[in-house]
């Protein structure tokens, strides 16, 4: 107590300067009119930029809830962009309401450089996903389910030596399919274009529509260089892939509707 | 001793009252020059005896500062910086002590303290007087430049008139 006391009296005319000072400020900032609008602006300004970084912080937590939530609605978007075209392209009045569903997924774990790749999905067959379905990004094509789980599911990716996608040219009429013989994530190769094509370096390649895997015309890549196979009719292309790998983390599950019944036509047939 | 203190109160009033009576409507516009202002109503806080207690000091330019401030219509702003003068004075003081020490007495004025002495002193506390004061008035150092115009124009036009008064009035106490 004494202890106090003496620092009080110590520092008595320093406290006296601070609590005459306080009572100036309050004095200045609220019967002034620049003053105080000075700092009414200069505080605003303060909390202003106190709020903001507090926000980015929690705002840094809420990404993955934001991130999935902006996976859905683009699955929504998707799916609806998909039907329309359907729709648009059979020329006729639909009775059936969708043709394919979108299932939106985060990409869990994925490789690039090894002879065959794949993808997993941290979702499985809880959420609908069943073997044969297709996969895209946002970009472009990734690939298709080949083994599903409960909870995730394995996705063979383009890069990978057994898969093959039936693709067609935007502007003709010409198919092909896609195989990954580069070794380079950036490129694959299209066969099967026949010569007579015309072919330009920057054409973009489309899914054809003629598998019920994929709808079509589904972006894959552009055409970076292109010759006419040794002795053969057909031009051997090589196809730069719209959709980054390395970067690649969204992917959308196609479940086409009609997939089980078209396929048990073709093994009726077979 | 009575004596002294009547004199101590006469003379803030007199200061009190010739700034806001007189030199408050002198108008020291040049043109567009309109930076330099006279202020000389801290000069009785210089002038208080060298053992007056500190918190009296500081307590007199909180008030005195307020006074001037009703007649500015500005409150708080010269209080800020008068209570801000008054409490520097020790330091000042301290910092232009001579080898020999202060004479017991402790009066300031020509006969106990040196001219130059008085000048220094007088300025160093009238500079950080303005320095406080146009800084708190602009209360943003946005405006650093015109802060510092203000405080050198001001200064000089009002140390020269303190000291025609101090050298006409030639305080004893």
């Amino acid at each position: 107590m004494r202890n106090i006391l003496l620092f009080i009296v110590k520092y008595g005319p320093f406290f006296l300067f601070l609590f005459f000072q306080i009572t100036c400020f309050w004095l200045i900032t609220s019967y002034n009119e620049k003053q105080k609008s000075i700092f009414i602006n200069s505080s605003n300004l303060f909390s202003g930029y106190i709020n903001e970084q507090s926000n980015k912080v929690s705002s840094f937590f809420s990404l993955d809830e934001e991130n999935e939530a902006l996976r859905k609605e683009n699955a929504k978007l998707l799916q609806e962009i998909l039907n329309i075209r359907v729709e648009r392209s059979s020329n006729q009045v639909d009775t059936f309401a969708d043709k394919y569903s979108i299932i939106p997924s985060k990409i869990c774990a994925k490789s690039l450089d090894l002879r065959n790749n794949h993808l997993t999905l941290c979702k499985g067959e809880k959420d609908g996903i069943k073997k044969g379905m297709g996969v895209i990004g946002p970009n472009g094509v990734l690939g298709l389910v080949n083994q599903t789980s409960q909870n995730y599911s394995s996705v063979l990716s383009i890069l990978h030596s057994q898969s093959r996608i039936s693709v067609s040219l935007a502007n003709q009429n010409h198919h092909g399919y896609l195989i990954w013989d580069t070794g380079d994530p950036q490129y694959a190769t299209l066969h099967a274009i026949r010569k007579y094509a015309q072919l330009n370096i920057g054409d973009t390649i489309v899914t054809s529509g003629y598998s019920t895997i994929f709808p079509k015309g589904i972006a894959v890549g552009s055409i970076a260089d292109f010759k006419i196979e040794p002795g053969g009719e057909m031009f051997l292309t090589k196809i730069k892939l719209f959709e980054d790998f390395n970067v690649a983390n969204e992917a959308y599950v196609i479940n086409s509707i009609f997939k089980t019944e078209v396929d048990s036509l073709t093994i009726e047939n077979e | 001793m009575n004596s002294t203190l009547v004199h101590h109160i006469v003379r803030f009033f007199i200061f009190l009252l010739l700034q806001v009576i007189v030199l408050n409507r002198i108008d020291l516009n040049f043109g567009s020059f309109n930076y330099a202002h006279i202020f000389i109503y801290a000069v009785p806080i210089f002038l208080l005896p060298l053992n007056t207690p500190r918190p009296l000091t500081i307590c007199l330019g909180f008030f005195s500062g307020l006074f001037i401030d009703f007649f500015f219509d500005s409150p708080g702003i010269h209080a800020s910086a008068l209570t801000a003068t008054a409490f520097v004075r020790k330091y000042i003081l301290q910092l232009l002590e001579p080898i020999e020490g202060y004479k017991v007495d402790g009066a300031i004025n020509f006969k106990n303290m040196r001219m130059p002495w008085l000048l220094g002193y007088v300025a160093l506390l009238l500079l950080f007087h303005f320095s406080w004061y146009f800084s708190v008035e602009a209360f943003s150092f946005v405006y650093f430049k015109e802060i510092l115009l203000r405080i050198i124009s001001s200064f000089i036009v009002s140390y020269i008139l303190i000291f025609l008064i101090l050298i006409i009035y030639n305080p004893k106490h």
